[in-house]
This record gives structure tokens, C-alpha cells and sequence, in this order.
């Protein structure tokens, strides 16, 4: 599935980001390839969010150190660092070559405007496109993403619209000016179980489609299976492992990552008023408690005294000789492999 | 079965909306003849998509909206006539619980004052009862002393099922209870529940939009659709043999760990007629005669209804 050519479109290094207090996201590491979708996984207060806003560069008073290196256009060459990129030539990229779209479609649409003239702003400001050239492509981009009476639908307002159909109208938008990475940060979770499936096969297509590569942040395990090339999952504010998702979810190698698949309930094991999860005790470390040692080791069935808790483990490769790139941070992963 | 806790029948919800001072009046039918029980020591999972009229459901079982038609019966005793002073008495035996703990936990009061408001309204002047409450919900007994704020999301919402245990309650409905919790705590706060029904034969009436989540904690689960219940079954029955097909294409649509996107259904087929099936439109099992009237519910097989014409449909389940 994945298209990938040997250098990243997308490579962030060591990337940590703080509001003058305890850093939220902590030295955070991890490629995108060309084409690829990629989950990022975790809790609320795991750093998946605000890593990716780090990234696209939409936060504000935020101190952010490391790299996040997006590479050069295809035949353009010259690679882009994202950190610390002038606001202006920031707002160039984002919409052109990086785009976005949010869980909640209707906070991100203009309540006062129609469908049409807003992706026709869109368009402008992206494309030379002008008067039916413009209005053609403003239909067949509402075409693309599966919505049955384009042209209809060019003279509505957002309140018009269904979730499913704002939230489609939303991924329109992002995708006018092709971008080659899309953050979809919770894009389905507002939307009935239904819609999800329809809005996942849509940006599913798209990839496949158009190439355009993916980062989409999710806490649903389910949905991440069901759309994602590769897995990473974060746990505060750290990577703690990196696998290629049908790897990640046949043997997860992090204590955590095996946690979160065993605490989210599962619709083929429904036992029906017997179930009992396995949930780990205790919750998630806050920014300024998070110690030195491995951050989940206070939770942690299999934690070792001298081996968890004597330093950070760090992210190590797991990969055998041939296969696909697996990072993981646990000091005793080799000993738990099941 | 003993008798049940809840028993609501044909329950309605109508809204009638005017275009203009004498247009036409428009009427929305958000629930439509819903009955069903929960019985004692049980837990009843209700779920729907959005608009499906379930959290409708739980606030006219709690008598806290007015239902258009129908009857709410709570532990033998019909109080659908009920008048609010009434109501009052008996509201104690049924306690509900929110998505958002924050919004329901005063944040200027302390825990302790936040539970001893339930035990003053019994009588009650000592906090042995709190004690004991907080640590059948996993809390400590120094929370007491703070307020709502210093507790994270999954805490707060023990605090408040706490609150709710602390009148002593026959029926808990707990409407998306657990949906804004993260996947650790709400694994958490789901055995709470199945715990405090095995532990205090606690009845419960759980919401929600997550069918795996539902599924785990209910004894037996009801489906709705666009104001209708359309299925109702003991939990494995329901999961697995599936007989509306409504419920086989909500299964089909849930993603699930290490498997591929569910594929997508067949297109709709006819327009919605008024007085048919609800799912008609989108059934790929419609007959002309679903055109013609909502079947009700009726016994396709043991603890097993559905309302579908067409009994004879075995479908695919998880």
C-alpha cells in the first residue's frame, strides 16, 4: 500500500514543545513517507495533538525546539524545516502543501457563508483558477468527496449540512490545492458509527487516488486499524512505539500499546453483561510528573525495579533483518515478546 | 424473571411545529411507541446514532420530559400521572448520570459537600455512608476534602456515580456515561458499573453510541433507529445473530482491531414513505409491503424481538 521512496515527505526529529512550563511533548521522533497514512495514537495529554499543531505550525506562545523537516515539492526539490518558519511562509505551505481538518467541521466553516464561496476562497487563494474554470473544479471537488448534489449543495449554508456531509465538505476544502500531507486530527469521532465508515473509505480513496500522504490522529484503536499503514503510539508526550499497523496489531511490543488493545472493548469479544476490561491501574503522569524513568513503569504489569525505573529506555529498533521499520521504548521488550 | 425496576410502554415523543402564524403544522415523531424493562440487577444497553431519539428515551423514563403517549411504570408503581411534588419522593430511586462529570459536580464545592447533599435529603448526619460509597467506586478517602477540579475526567465521573449511589438509588441511567473518557479509564468506569450491579443488584439503564462499549457492560441491549426501537435481545444474541437489519448494518459499519474497512452498504433503493419502516429506505431486505407500515416489535425467538416484517431473515452478526 504505502509508496514509498527511500527519503520521507515528512521528518520530524527530536521535537519538544512546552508553554513556559514542564515540556508537553518530549523529544518526539517519527517519519511520514510519501503516500502513507499514519495513526497517531494516545490519550488525551499524550502529546498527539499538540505535536501536530507544533508541526503545522499553529500554536501560539509555544516554545518548540527539534526538527520537523517537510521535503521539497516533486521535481522541486529543497527540503522545508517547519520549526521556527517565518508565519508567512508558513501560511504559503499550509492549504498548498500541508492541510488540515478537525474533528468538529462547523467550528472550521463560516457559519455565514455558502458551501460555494467559501471553497471558492479557498480556491482562489490557492490556485490561478477564474469564474467557470473555478466553479468547475469547486463541483467537481465536492464530487470527490462523495456528495450526491454538488451543485445543490454549492448554495448551502454549513447549518445545512449533516455531520457526515459537513465533515466531507470540510475534507473538500483541505484537499482543493492537493496537498501531500493531510493532519486529520479526530476526523471521524463526532460522526455516527455509519458516517465514520463512509468518511474513512473516502480519505482511504483519496490516498490511494491522489497519493496525498496522512497523519491521522486518533484515541480509537478500531478506527486506527481500519485506515492506517502504520501505527505510532504516544504516551506522555513521548513515541513509545512505531510498527507497521497490521504488525502493531497482531503483536504489539510496548506494555502500553498491549494495554490499550486489551482495555478497548472489543465488538467480537462481547460477552454481553460479563465483560470485564483489562484496564491498568492508575492514569497517565501529568507533564511535571513524569520522572526519568520509564513514564508508564508505575502502571506497568511486568515493571522491574533496577530496569524500569533506573533510566529512560530509549526508543530502539526491533525490526528483524528485512522487515519493515519497528520502534519500540520499553527496556524489556526482548524478554515480553510473547 | 423477577418483576422489573423500569417498565416503560408505547412510549411517544411528538414535537409539532407551525410554518407561520397559520401554515401548516409539522409533526416530528422523535420516539415512537418505545417498551421495554429493565429488570432487576440489570443492565438494559440502549444504542442508536445520533437523533435516534435514545437519550429522548432515558429523560421520559426519568419523567424529566413529558412523553407524548405512553406509560412509565418504576418498580410496580405507575408514575407517568405523577405530579412534581410527587415525582420528588420517588426521583431518588432513579439517578442519572451524564457524559460530562465537570458540568454536573459544583466546581466551588468540596467533594465532602458535593455527597453529603444526597445523605442530608434522606436525613442521614455522618459520613460512614460516604466513606463506604468512595471506596466501592475506587475512590480515596481524602478526596473529600478537595474540589471537583483536582480530579481527572474518569474520577470525577466515579465522584458522581458515588453521588448517585448516596440516594440509594433502584435505576441508574447512565446516558454516554463513559464516551468522553479515554480508552484506559473508561475500561475503568465500564467494570465500575458491572461491578456495582453485581455487588448492589443495581438496575441500569446505559446510553450510548458506542456498540462495543454498550455491548461489554449490557445484560441485553435494545437498538434504535430514527425514534423507534428496533431490536431488543439478550446481548450475545443481538451481536451475534442479528435479525433486523438495521442492527446487521450498524455491526457491519463498526471498525474493529486488525481488520480491514467494513464495505459499504447497498445504496438506498426508494424514498422514505411516511407511514412504512423507518429503515425501509436503506434496507436491502425491503419488501413492498415495509412501505406500508412500521411493524412493531414481536418475538422473533427466546428473549428475542425485532421489528422487521420479515422474521424469516437470519443475518450476518460479529
Amino acid at each position: 500500500m504505502t509508496r514509498k521512496t527511500t527519503s520521507p515527505l515528512l521528518s520530524v526529529r527530536n521535537l519538544t514543545v512546552s508553554f513556559g512550563g514542564p515540556d508537553i511533548v518530549d523529544d518526539l521522533s517519527f517519519e511520514i513517507g510519501h503516500g502513507e497514512i499514519v495513526a497517531l495514537v494516545g490519550e488525551s495529554g499524550s502529546g498527539k495533538s499538540v505535536g501536530s499543531l507544533a508541526v503545522m505550525g499553529l500554536l501560539e506562545n509555544a516554545d518548540i525546539r527539534g526538527s520537523a523537516c517537510l521535503a521539497g515539492a516533486q521535481g522541486a526539490g529543497g527540503d522545508t524545516e517547519l520549526v521556527g518558519l517565518p508565519a508567512r511562509q508558513m501560511r504559503a505551505l499550509r492549504g498548498r502543501r500541508i492541510s488540515m481538518i478537525f474533528q468538529d467541521p462547523l467550528s472550521s466553516l463560516d457559519p455565514l457563508q455558502t458551501i460555494g464561496s467559501q471553497i471558492r476562497e479557498v480556491l482562489r487563494a490557492h490556485t490561478p483558477l477564474k469564474g467557470p474554470a473555478l466553479r468547475a473544479r469547486a463541483i467537481a471537488l465536492l464530487e470527490q468527496v462523495g456528495i450526491v448534489d454538488p451543485e445543490g449543495c454549492l448554495t448551502l449554508l454549513p447549518q445545512r449540512l449533516s455531520g457526515g456531509m459537513r465533515q466531507r465538505v470540510m475534507i473538500a476544502l483541505a484537499i482543493a490545492a492537493e496537498p501531500d500531507l493531510l493532519f486529520a486530527d479526530e476526523p471521524t469521532t463526532a460522526l455516527d458509527v455509519t458516517v465514520q465508515a463512509q468518511v474513512l473509505r473516502l480519505l482511504k480513496g483519496l490516498r490511494d487516488q491522489t497519493g496525498m500522504a496522512m497523519v491521522f490522529i486518533t484515541h480509537n484503536l478500531a478506527v486506527a486499524s481500519a485506515i492506517a499503514d502504520r501505527v505510532i503510539v504516544l504516551y506522555a508526550g513521548q513515541v513509545v512505539e512505531d510498527a507497521p499497523a497490521e504488525v502493531f496489531f497482531r503483536r504489539p511490543a510496548m506494555p502500553y500499546s498491549r494495554a490499550l488493545l486489551s482495555a478497548a472493548p472489543r465488538l467480537e469479544a462481547v460477552m454481553g453483561g460479563y465483560g470485564h476490561l483489562e484496564a491498568p491501574r492508575g492514569q497517565v503522569p501529568s507533564p511535571g510528573q513524569r520522572g526519568t524513568a520509564c513514564r508508564f513503569a508505575s502502571r506497568c504489569d511486568d515493571v522491574r525495579e533496577g530496569v524500569c525505573l533506573a533510566a529512560m529506555p530509549p526508543l530502539v529498533s526491533i525490526a528483524g533483518p528485512g522487515e519493515t521499520n519497528h520502534t519500540v521504548r520499553c527496556a524489556r521488550w526482548e524478554e515480553l515478546a510473547p | 424473571m423477577t418483576t422489573a425496576v423500569l417498565s416503560v410502554r408505547g412510549l411517544s415523543k411528538t414535537y409539532v411545529q407551525r410554518k407561520g402564524l397559520l401554515g401548516a403544522v409539522k409533526e416530528t415523531h422523535a420516539v415512537r411507541n418505545v417498551s421495554f424493562d429493565v429488570g432487576r440487577g440489570e443492565i438494559l444497553g440502549l444504542v442508536g446514532e445520533s437523533g435516534s431519539g435514545k437519550t429522548t428515551v432515558g429523560r421520559m423514563a426519568m419523567r424529566l420530559l413529558e412523553a407524548t403517549s405512553g406509560q412509565v411504570v418504576l418498580s410496580g408503581t405507575d408514575i407517568t400521572a405523577y405530579s412534581q411534588a410527587r415525582l420528588r419522593a420517588v426521583r431518588r430511586k432513579m439517578q442519572l448520570i451524564f457524559q460530562d462529570p465537570s458540568a454536573s459536580l459544583n466546581p466551588r464545592q468540596t467533594i465532602g459537600r458535593i455527597l453529603r447533599t444526597p445523605l442530608a435529603l434522606r436525613g442521614i448526619d455522618n459520613d460512614q455512608e460516604i466513606l463506604e460509597t468512595l471506596a466501592l467506586v475506587g475512590m480515596s478517602p481524602d478526596s473529600l476534602n478537595r474540589t471537583p477540579a483536582m480530579f481527572s475526567g474518569g474520577q470525577r465521573q466515579r465522584l458522581s456515580i458515588a453521588r448517585a449511589l448516596l440516594m440509594q438509588p433502584e435505576l441508574l441511567v447512565a446516558d454516554e456515561a463513559v464516551s468522553a473518557l479515554d480508552v484506559c479509564v473508561q475500561a475503568q468506569v465500564v467494570n465500575l458499573f458491572v461491578d456495582l450491579r453485581d455487588r448492589l443488584g443495581l438496575s441500569v439503564l446505559f446510553i450510548g453510541h458506542d456498540l462495543a462499549v454498550v455491548g461489554v457492560v449490557s445484560d441485553r441491549v435494545g437498538v434504535m433507529y430514527r425514534g423507534v426501537l428496533v431490536e431488543v435481545a439478550r446481548t450475545a444474541d443481538l451481536f451475534r445473530r442479528p435479525r433486523h437489519p438495521y442492527t446487521a448494518q450498524l455491526l457491519a459499519a463498526a471498525p474493529r482491531h486488525g481488520a480491514p474497512l467494513p464495505p459499504e452498504p447497498a445504496p438506498s433503493q426508494v424514498s422514505r414513505a411516511a407511514e412504512g419502516c423507518v429503515f425501509a429506505s436503506l434496507c436491502a431486505h425491503m419488501t413492498s409491503e415495509c412501505l406500508s407500515r412500521q411493524p412493531d416489535l414481536s418475538e422473533v425467538g427466546p428473549a428475542h424481538q425485532s421489528a422487521c416484517l420479515r422474521t424469516e431473515l437470519h443475518l450476518g452478526g460479529v
